[in-house]
């Protein structure tokens, strides 16, 4: 099973990216800013979809263990476009947050950086102190307070989805690493207790949470987004409403082209697609998993579970907030919503899942292969 | 238990396929369970039922000359809620629609989702209005498509054709009667459109067209009824009475072709209108004949064969104790001919033609001539009059009904008993509507001429209408009636009127004439009725001298606008002299 594993994942991240560029054609055409061209989002994205696809390929072909090597220089190219955020004319602030750094016609997040970067340094440091990594310096204070340099920063720039989910995927790996269960409680204790406290600290965040709460009471203006995404779901129903006749993507539901493009799926293709989407995320989560486990090494292992992880997590809070499960975090779907950096940072993260497992299970067929034939030599 | 990396990561993985099965029976939950509830929420954002409004028949006269239409214009109504700026907008709105500033902003106040600022404003004006709003970014003022009811002819023909309320109902005359025709059905159509309220055409759904109001052609002729305008606000203008009714009718058919009442108002300032001048007295007034009354006890007589034409009767030389009352004729009288006392109007002459028929007969014979029943013309509101049964009857009602007292009919009825004798003994039932058409002016239905009864035998009516030519002639109670070249049938009526407090007044009479044209084939029956008309001497306050030469103008006008042909041996004859009323008041 784990031999075929690479291609349904691939598979799975390609369905999932027809759906996403399909429901963007529907959906974005009603999109505010558009820039009066139907195909402005289309165009835009699809560029970002060929960029990502030979980043992908590329992070396919290049060892992993590159990654191991320079995860330091990969750590500082976040940490310094994180610091482009605050700076005058390169930083971008949009809604309240500065997320995005502008070079040219092009824009990114610098946090879809952190993301690989967080994971990189992760799976590095544990499988260099794989001995160690019950102890509660080296196993846990070092490498969480390096981590916390970089959710600093993404903090300050009002990102707590991403923090989060930086957060989120860290503990994961280090719980797979090993680090003492008992500290890792207790740091997700004080990790909720943390956002929690951040979350009160901003009006926006708060009222986010108390529409979370009593969405019905918040409906005209906090609650909008996750009400008017319930409205979408329920009126698909089984069947939809079929492709391209949503009614929330006018004007309904904001962001219906990105962060709640999902609900737009469910509008207008039914139960079975947006369940088929679910079993997509399954698929991936669970052949990236095995990729990880198959891994030749710790670090492939560790890597690999920390991209699975930031693509899952990141899924499932998207998942979450859109059938409000959870309150409302500005997180996109992966390979769906539409979105260049998170696009790229996606995809080039299939890509070294693809790589290890290229090394693990490739590779030793063909020494295999090798060793045979020098076995069947004929003797002369 | 000590768990390597490997079973660790396997259960991430777990934990990631139970995440994601939970998002699963969430949607399941979500688009299967709710979907209904969330549906309707969605449709009742989304999905707005848009009425489209028919429009209003039109009504024409028979000529197709236009009575009543429909202009567009604008209703101007406000939001409370979505005002933006008070003040800014009571000024504003104050200025160009003309309303008081302080009513303005008392309408204003509070939070009503719905209210009526002005209606009627023409399209220019609230296109204006619009414009200027959406400069000063002004907002919950908004406009609404209407249309207003226009009646070109203003007060002319104002009881027949009656008008409608601001929601399009008609309430009065043939805009209530014929409501259901003019009115139309709305149609809908389900449209759905986006956040920021604007129509998402890609999406119409359901629809239905609306069917505009049919429209309606009446009997009556604006030139006909031009004529009698002018000739009862000549009246009006001569005798000040309090109230006039004239119609015009073609007997053979029952058609109205004219229908004038006074007081009167203008139909395109109905507010103003007060209920006395909004009354179609010709339907819903009753009154009590006079003299024109004695065709019925005459017809009964000769239909009865109790007397022949020539029949002399003894009229008591003027004064009759019957039953202990004396009853009075306007002249002494002796012996008359029964065409005679049509002629010369005697009273004690029509109570013995009464007598020989019998009350329960004569009684039956009021009722055979339509009077006691409503017509059944095209209009709200008709009066069935009143008529008592002879059970009801004191001693000397015999004597006193054939005189036209003691019953009261409306000027209708009276012309439609006069229409009996032009039309060969047969009661037809009034029309005023002729046909109803679509809007495209396919015909959806013409109403025939409806028989209601053979009243008296052809015979008994030609007779009847020889004694009223006789009427009018110099011999006769209203010579002043004549038209010159035509031979004219009629009889006149002078009845006291009912005082409020008991008996009758003395000096107050309800005048009138009615007769018809040309009287060998008649063209148009006409009734002329004046209640209360002043005159400078009490004697000439009598039908054939007040309502008999209005009714020949009518008459002589009315012929030659149909193109009537003289009558051959009067063309020859020199022209009646006309009673002229030189001393007629004027006020």
């Amino acid at each position: 099973m784990h031999r075929k594993s690479a291609y349904f994942l691939f598979l799975a991240v390609l369905c999932l990216l027809v759906i996403g560029i399909v429901m963007l054609f529907s959906t974005s055409a009603f999109a505010r800013d558009s820039h009066g061209d139907v195909y402005f989002f289309v165009k835009r994205q699809a560029a970002w979809f060929g960029i990502g696809l030979a980043i992908c390929i590329t992070a396919a072909l290049v060892d992993y263990h590159f990654w191991q090597r320079t995860w330091w220089i990969w750590f500082s190219v976040a940490l310094v476009t994180l610091a482009f955020c605050f700076v005058p004319h390169l930083g971008m602030r949009i809604n309240g947050s500065r997320r995005w750094v502008g070079i040219g016609p092009f824009t990114f997040q610098p946090s879809e950086i952190a993301k690989i970067a967080a994971v990189f340094f992760l799976a590095f440091w544990f499988s260099r102190y794989e001995k160690t990594s019950n102890h509660p310096v080296r196993g846990f204070a070092i490498p969480l307070a390096v981590i916390a340099v970089l959710l600093a920063l993404i903090i300050t720039e009002v990102d707590l989805g991403t923090t989060v989910l930086i957060g989120a995927a860290s503990f994961v790996v280090m719980f797979v690493a090993g680090t003492n269960p008992m500290l890792l409680g207790l740091l997700s204790l004080t990790g909720v207790g943390g956002i929690l406290l951040v979350a009160t600290q901003m009006s926006e965040r708060m009222a986010r949470l108390a529409a979370f709460v009593d969405p019905q009471r918040f409906k005209q203006d906090a609650g909008l987004q996750q009400m008017q995404a319930l409205i979408a779901w329920g009126s698909g129903g089984m069947e939809g409403l079929g492709l391209g006749n949503g009614r929330q993507k006018m004007l309904y539901l904001p962001y219906a082209h990105t962060d709640f493009i999902f609900p737009m799926i469910g509008e207008e293709l039914g139960l079975r697609i947006s369940l088929l989407v679910v079993f997509l995320f399954v698929v991936i989560i669970v052949c990236g998993i095995m990729i990880a486990l198959h891994a030749k090494d710790r670090f492939g292992l560790l890597a690999g579970c920390g991209i699975v992880a930031l693509l899952g997590l990141q899924a499932a809070v998207n998942i979450g907030v859109t059938t409000s499960l959870l309150p409302n975090k500005g997180l996109p779907l992966p390979f769906i919503s539409y979105g260049g950096s998170n696009l790229v940072a996606c995809l080039f993260g299939v890509g070294v899942l693809l790589n290890i497992y290229r090394q693990a299970v490739l590779e030793p067929r063909n020494q295999t292969q090798k060793t045979m034939q020098a076995r069947i030599t004929p003797r002369i | 238990m000590k768990w390597n990396s490997r079973t660790r990561c396997t259960l991430v993985c777990l934990g990631f396929i139970l995440l994601f099965s939970g998002f699963s029976f969430r949607l399941i939950y979500l688009q299967m369970l709710k979907h209904d509830e969330y549906a309707g929420l969605a449709a009742e954002k989304h999905v707005y039922k848009q009425p489209i409004y028919a429009e209003r028949g039109a009504i024409f006269d028979a000529n197709n000359e236009v009575l009543a239409h429909n202009v567009p214009c604008q209703t101007v109504v406000a939001d409370a809620t979505h005002l933006n700026n008070l003040d800014a907008i009571v000024d504003l709105v104050g200025v160009e629609l003309r309303i008081p500033k302080s009513e303005l902003a008392e309408k204003l106040r509070g939070d009503r989702r719905y209210i009526v600022l002005k209606r009627a404003v023409p399209e220019a004006l609230a296109d204006s209005l619009r414009e200027k709003l959406q400069a000063q970014n002004l907002h919950g003022v908004y406009f609404e498509h209407d249309s207003a009811r226009i009646y070109p002819n203003g007060s002319m023909l104002c009881h027949v054709i009656g008008f409608t309320d601001f929601e399009h109902h008609g309430i009065q005359g043939v805009e209530a009667s014929m409501d259901q025709y003019l009115r139309g059905e709305d149609g809908y159509r389900y449209i759905e459109h986006n956040r920021a309220g604007q129509e998402i055409v890609l999406y119409r759904g359901q629809e239905r067209a609306s069917r505009n109001g049919y429209q309606v052609h009446l009997t009556v002729d604006l030139n006909l009824q031009n004529i009698v305008e002018n000739e009862i606000d000549a009246a009006m203008r001569e005798y000040s009475p309090k109230k006039a009714t004239i119609i015009l009718m073609r007997p053979q058919t029952g058609e109205i072709l004219a229908m004038a009442n006074r007081p009167h108002f203008d139909l395109n300032l109905r507010a103003d209108a007060k209920p006395e001048q909004m009354k179609n007295r010709a339907i819903i007034d009753m009154m009590e004949p006079g003299s024109t009354f004695k065709i019925v006890p005459a017809a009964a007589a000769l239909n009865e064969h109790k007397v022949q034409l020539d029949t002399t009767i003894f009229c008591e030389n003027g004064l009759w104790n019957f039953g202990g009352t004396a009853l009075h004729d306007h002249k002494p009288f002796t012996d008359l001919s029964v065409k005679d006392i049509l002629v010369k109007s005697s009273n004690v002459g029509a109570a013995k033609l009464a007598l020989s028929v019998g009350e329960q007969k004569f009684y039956e014979y009021i009722r055979r001539f339509g009077f006691g029943e409503r017509t059944g013309v095209e209009l709200p509101g008709e009066i069935p009059g009143l008529i008592r049964p002879p059970q009801a009857w004191s001693k000397i009602s015999i004597t006193r009904i054939p005189m036209g007292h003691e019953v009261g009919v409306t000027p209708l009825q009276m012309t439609l008993a006069m229409a009996v004798i032009a039309n060969g003994g047969k009661l037809m039932t009034p029309r005023i509507v002729k046909s109803i058409t679509d809007a495209d002016g396919k015909t959806v239905s013409t109403l025939s001429p409806v028989v209601l009864r053979q009243v008296i035998s052809p015979q008994t009516a030609r007779q009847i209408g020889d004694a009223l030519r006789g009427v009018v002639s110099d011999r006769g109670t209203a010579a002043a009636a004549a038209v010159p070249g035509f031979t004219i049938a009629g009889k006149t009526g002078t009845a006291q009127k009912v005082d409020p407090k008991g008996g009758y007044d003395k000096d107050k009479y309800v005048v009138s004439f009615s007769g018809y044209l040309p009287a060998d084939r008649p063209e148009f029956v006409g009734l002329v009725v004046l209640d209360d008309a002043q005159t400078s001497k009490p004697e000439l306050n009598y039908g054939g001298l007040v309502a008999g030469p209005i009714f020949s103008r009518i008459a002589e006008k009315a012929a030659r606008y149909l193109d009537l042909e003289p009558h051959e041996e009067i063309r020859k004859a020199l022209p009646v002299e006309r009673v002229a009323l030189t001393n007629a008041s004027r006020r």
